[in-house]
């Protein structure tokens, strides 16, 4: 086995994966800090992806395009703004200017786009909302997305998801028998799984009667929820074990059992040594 | 004795639930550490047929767009559909288009593209894949990358592919390569409409979903998914409508089409040796023995309760 | 009524009505709009509301730290993730410097330049696959490139061989090639003619008085002093520099994660490299033959350096991706994976016939769970075990009639006898029907009940998002704003 960045980056794999597993047992240190560094870890991925593949192509690529000429006072005025933000984020010339690069950013537009200095106000409002006296302007951001969101699933969903859904909902003469049956089975589910969500008439008499068809419905799609859910956590399951299985092979210095064993160790002295009167909440019973 | 059994029985029911989650546990081990001894015929269903034949039965050379939606979290149950699907439209000589919308996306189709590349057949001259059935990047596919923008990236496909989409993985321009001219309506524009046929492979949002609803249904294109379980209940609906011509339902689904397509191969004397995330049939195993598993659970569990109800 | 309250208010109308609209107005304006800067602006104030989260994560940990709360240590773990991936995301790549090359144009090395293809046609004769102008500046005008209708795909090869014609552009990249410019430009000789067309500027009877030319009017055909297609034209000085490709130091990482070079090169007092006294290193098969460049910051986050090296045991990616891979995944992966063992454990604990709803939910999940998978096929679950699940069904469901319950036990069991024995003449035992298989049953389940029940489902969930969106685009909806 060759010691690299490879084979430290599996043991530490290995090790996270049974920090989570070790949950199993009881809540415990190992599971907590890996917990908190998964959070932490997922919010600093979250910010760079938002940043890098929306914020710098789209906004900053849109405002500072590589390849303008500065041939007017505002051009230069805008370059020079630019210039100045590049260093304040290069740590005041500390570290390399990775999100302002000198002369501009290449993401393929020609032209200044000042119309996005819109949806850059509209985010720097969102920002705003840590701050109580200001707070009052990220409602702004706020309302500018709900309500594009509103009108574009306005339409698609009233599309898709209810009139070709209700479209489909029909008896096809054509079918033989049996697929008639199948069809009038469906008519009977759809409509009375929705007579059962229908709450603004008390459900008694032939609505009660109906609706208490549709719960049996609902109850038969909870039950393939269910199983689809576990069938699915499973394969999941499935796929972390055949990376520990794959981790445990002497190419990686025999990764899986060792960390697993150092673990288990720790747990059973942790279990010894720590007070669990402490921490009446772990009992896992 | 019936009262000791019952006692039993009352006792088990209320067992620790560390030893449930150790027996879990060595369900999953065991088969995965001795497949040989546990090996189970797989059975395609008829969704996995409905799959199947749908890209078989695309005329030769058909222009398929392929998109990534998932991530390495849920490459165990999608990754075996993505790399059949690529297996079968390289032995079917279909175009691909492969593209993400997620940004483990573009990783996982380059993952796939190697894996399928590398894939040994069991022959005398240990070939690979590649070597039997024609895989050249910019002649058979060609892979364009991540773009953000879930929704916006769909809807801006519709109209023009190039706009969204000005190079491809390798930082070449798009439309200057010579597979996209299979795709470019009589104006040079490349749109969607072109396509033969939508392969989404999702595991949440943006997926499917936005794919049939902004692109599929409006266009008019048949579209074909690979979902993980989780999701399959709610995309059904849609699969009835015929919205979703056909749907491959986690990874039994995976597995099945897998064997479908493992079989068309074998016909034309091309017999793979499977390894690795893109297996799927392997993993059915493990997965057999545990849902059999949590049946018992589940009746155990009953029979407990009852005993201990009429106990009381 | 503030403007704090008014303005958000009246820009959810606006935005809400506008986007709304523009699917049943056919306008360009707002259909640009809608389709491309609506949601990209959407998409930009949603990175920010990230950006927010992450900042209040950093203002409640830190709080937590400050006040000694309870778990406060780990919070500490939680901020050095999170400045630890910011760190490598911002400030530090990790993935190698542009590889050294030998500068003979421009100043710019790049890889994958245009360059016309050419081979020989059925004549043997040397054709090009595009035909491609210049300006004054003899700058190659790419978008003017227009495909040579007699070129014919099997005459090249469609990559650059020793010899083709290759642009060598300035403009910060490196090319391999020549320009040849069969095109007239302004300048060029050419031989003026009368072309039996109309051409502006000629005279021209006016017969219809419609100040311009139309198709059949008299006109005078003069040589006009500029150039008509179809005029002979000398093609002047074709540019074209003998350029060979250009020499770069091929670069990779050997066995012990040293970055290694293919040359070693001497270098003059001003530091550039003399190219003429480099020798390869003997040591070196690292490289992957090609000229590799710097890669940007954003595109470091998800590089992993596939096509930057030949050795798999050093990680040539990213930091950031390292951490994605490494610690990242895993995490994510293994918390999901996590609910696997609770759902088994909430099936063995939980889940109980209470009444029949509840046994309804239990059945269908059981009947999925065993026929989804191989084992549900009959070989293993025979025919007679499903007959039993539909015996006991039914007799749950007429049960009540029964009011001696030996009698129901009897009817049971006879059922079973005459059902049993029905199918072992019948020959169930080699072909049970479709009904009698639990994959089948698991289908029609899956594919009717359970369908109609996700449709009104997903029809009450958009019936609720387009009863909220009017709520929303008219105003009525103030939830929204998060107070």
């Amino acid at each position: 086995m060759i010691f690299n960045i490879e084979i430290i980056g599996i043991w530490i794999a290995v090790f996270l994966t049974l920090c989570i597993f070790s949950f199993l047992y009881k809540d415990n240190p190992f599971y907590k800090s890996a917990e908190h560094i998964f959070v932490g870890i997922s919010a600093g991925y979250a910010f760079t992806l938002s940043f890098w593949d929306e914020i710098v192509p789209n906004l900053f690529g849109r405002l500072w395009p590589s390849g303008i000429d500065s041939n007017n006072i505002f051009t230069t005025i805008w370059y020079y703004l630019y210039d100045t933000l590049g260093f304040i984020f290069s740590g005041f010339g500390l570290f390399n200017r990775s999100i302002f690069p000198k002369g501009g950013l290449d993401r393929g537009y020609d032209s200044i786009d000042f119309w996005y200095l819109i949806p850059f106000a509209l985010g720097i409002f969102m920002l705003f909302r840590l701050i109580p006296k200001l707070s009052w302007l990220a409602r702004i951001s706020i309302a500018y997305s709900v309500g594009i969101y509103a009108g574009l699933k306005l339409y698609a969903f009233m599309n898709s998801s209810v009139l070709e859904q209700i479209k489909d909902t029909s008896i096809d003469l054509t079918k033989n028998g049996w697929g008639i049956f199948e069809d009038i089975v469906i008519i009977i589910g759809v409509l009375s799984s929705l007579i059962y969500f229908y709450f603004s008439k008390e459900q008694k008499g032939i609505i009660g009667k109906i609706s208490k068809v549709g719960i049996y419905f609902l109850m038969i799609k909870f039950g393939a929820s269910f199983g689809f859910t576990v069938m699915g956590r499973i394969t999941l399951l499935i796929g972390r074990f055949e990376d520990m299985i794959e981790y445990g092979k002497s190419s990686v210095g025999f990764a899986t059992p060792i960390i697993l064993a150092f673990i288990l160790v720790s747990l059973g002295l942790w279990s010894f040594f720590y007070d669990s009167t402490d921490n009446k909440d772990t009992d896992t019973n | 004795m019936l009262e000791i059994i019952k006692n039993i029985l009352i006792k088990i029911g209320q067992i620790d639930r560390r030893i449930i989650f150790l027996i879990v546990g060595v369900a999953i081990l065991i088969p995965m550490l001795y497949p040989d001894f546990f090996r189970i015929p797989i059975y395609a269903s008829q969704t996995s047929k409905d799959f199947f034949n749908l890209v078989e039965e695309l005329d030769d050379e058909s222009n398929i767009l392929v998109t990534f939606e998932y991530g390495p979290a849920t490459a165990a149950e999608i990754q075996p559909m993505v790399t059949s699907l690529l297996k079968q439209s390289f032995y079917k000589k279909h175009k691909l288009y492969l593209l993400a919308l997620w940004p483990d996306g573009k990783m996982m189709s380059e993952e796939a593209i190697k894996y399928v590349r590398n894939l040994s057949v069991n022959d005398s001259l240990n070939s690979k894949f590649s070597d039997i059935y024609s895989m050249v990047e910019y002649e058979d596919y060609i892979n364009l990358g991540y773009k953000p923008g879930g929704e916006a990236v769909i809807k801006g496909i519709t109209k023009d592919l190039t706009e969204k989409f000005k190079t491809d993985i390798n930082n070449r321009k798009v439309n200057e390569q010579i597979i996209m001219n299979r795709v470019k309506d009589d104006s040079g524009i490349i749109n969607i409409s072109q396509f033969d046929l939508i392969a989404s492979f999702s595991a949440g949002s943006v997926g499917t979903e936005e794919w049939i609803l902004y692109a599929s249904d409006p266009e008019d294109i048949p579209i074909v998914s690979g979902v993980t379980s989780v999701q399959v209940t709610d995309l059904i609906p849609y699969v009835r409508s015929k919205q979703l011509n056909a749907i491959l339902d986690g990874l039994p689904a995976a597995a099945e089409y897998e064997s479908l397509v493992d079989d068309i191969l074998k016909e034309n004397g091309v017999e793979l040796v499977l390894y690795g995330k893109g297996e799927g049939q392997n993993k059915m195993i493990p997965q057999s023995m545990v849902h059999l598993l949590i049946v018992l659970f589940i009746i155990f569990g009953n029979i407990s309760y009852f005993l201990e109800k009429r106990k009381k | 009524m503030s403007i704090k309250k008014i303005l958000p208010i009246l820009i959810v109308v606006v935005v809400g009505f506008l986007t709304l609209i523009s699917h049943f107005i056919n306008n360009d304006t707002l259909d640009t709009f809608v389709r491309e800067d609506a949601t990209g602006w959407y998409n930009i104030i949603a990175a920010f509301a990230v950006f927010l989260g992450s900042l209040n994560l950093i203002k409640f940990q830190s709080l937590k730290i400050a006040h000694k709360k309870r778990d406060w240590h780990y919070s500490i773990l939680t901020l050095l993730s999170f400045f630890i991936m910011i760190f490598f995301s911002f400030f530090m790549k990790g993935t190698p410097n542009s590889e050294l090359y030998e500068d003979r144009v421009n100043g710019h090395y790049d890889e994958g330049e245009i360059f016309i293809d050419s081979g020989k046609d059925l004549n043997n004769k040397v054709i090009q696959d595009k035909i491609c102008g210049m300006d004054q500046n003899k700058n190659i005008i790419w978008d003017s490139c227009t495909p040579n209708p007699l070129w014919n795909s099997n005459y090249g090869n469609n990559k650059w061989n020793e010899g083709e014609y290759y642009s060598d552009v300035k403009n910060g990249k490196y090319d391999v090639g020549i320009i040849y410019n069969p095109k007239w430009d302004e300048g060029e000789d050419f031989i003026d003619i009368g072309n039996s067309q109309y051409d502006k500027g000629e005279e021209f009877i006016d017969q219809n008085k419609n100040k311009k030319y139309d198709i059949g009017e008299i006109w005078y055909d003069i040589g006009n002093q500029k150039y008509d297609k179809g005029e002979k034209w000398y093609d002047e000085k074709p540019l074209y520099m003998d350029v060979k490709p250009e020499r770069f130091i091929d670069a990779g990482y050997d066995s012990l994660g040293n970055y290694i070079y293919d040359k070693f090169c001497k270098i003059d007092e001003s530091g550039e490299i003399l190219w003429n006294s480099c020798i390869s290193n003997p040591d070196f098969s690292y490289g992957n033959g090609k000229w590799d460049k710097e890669i940007a910051w954003g595109s470091h986050v998800s590089y992993d350096g596939d096509n930057n090296n030949k050795y798999d045991g050093f990680y040539p990616g990213s930091y950031v991706k390292w951490i994605y891979q490494y610690i990242y995944t895993p995490l994510s992966a293994t918390m999901f994976a996590l609910l696997a063992f609770f759902v088994a454990s909430a099936s063995y604990r939980a889940f109980r016939i209470r009444n029949f709803e509840a046994t309804l939910l239990l059945v269908a999940g059981v009947l999925l769970m065993l026929g989804r998978v191989p084992l549900g096929n009959t070989t293993y679950i025979p025919w007679w075990l499903v007959l039993s699940i539909y015996v006991f069904g039914i007799f749950a469901l007429i049960a009540p009639f029964f009011k001696n319950k030996k009698i129901l036990f009897l009817s049971i069991i006879l059922s079973f006898i005459i059902f049993g024995i029905i199918g072992i003449v019948v020959g169930w035992n080699s072909n049970p029907p479709e009904f009698l298989q639990l994959p089948s049953i698991q289908r029609w389940i899956f594919f009717n009940p359970q369908l109609a029940a996700a449709r009104a489902i997903k029809i009450g969930i958009a019936l609720g998002i387009i009863a909220t969106s009017f709520r929303i685009i008219t105003g009525r909806e103030r939830g929204i704003f998060g107070d």
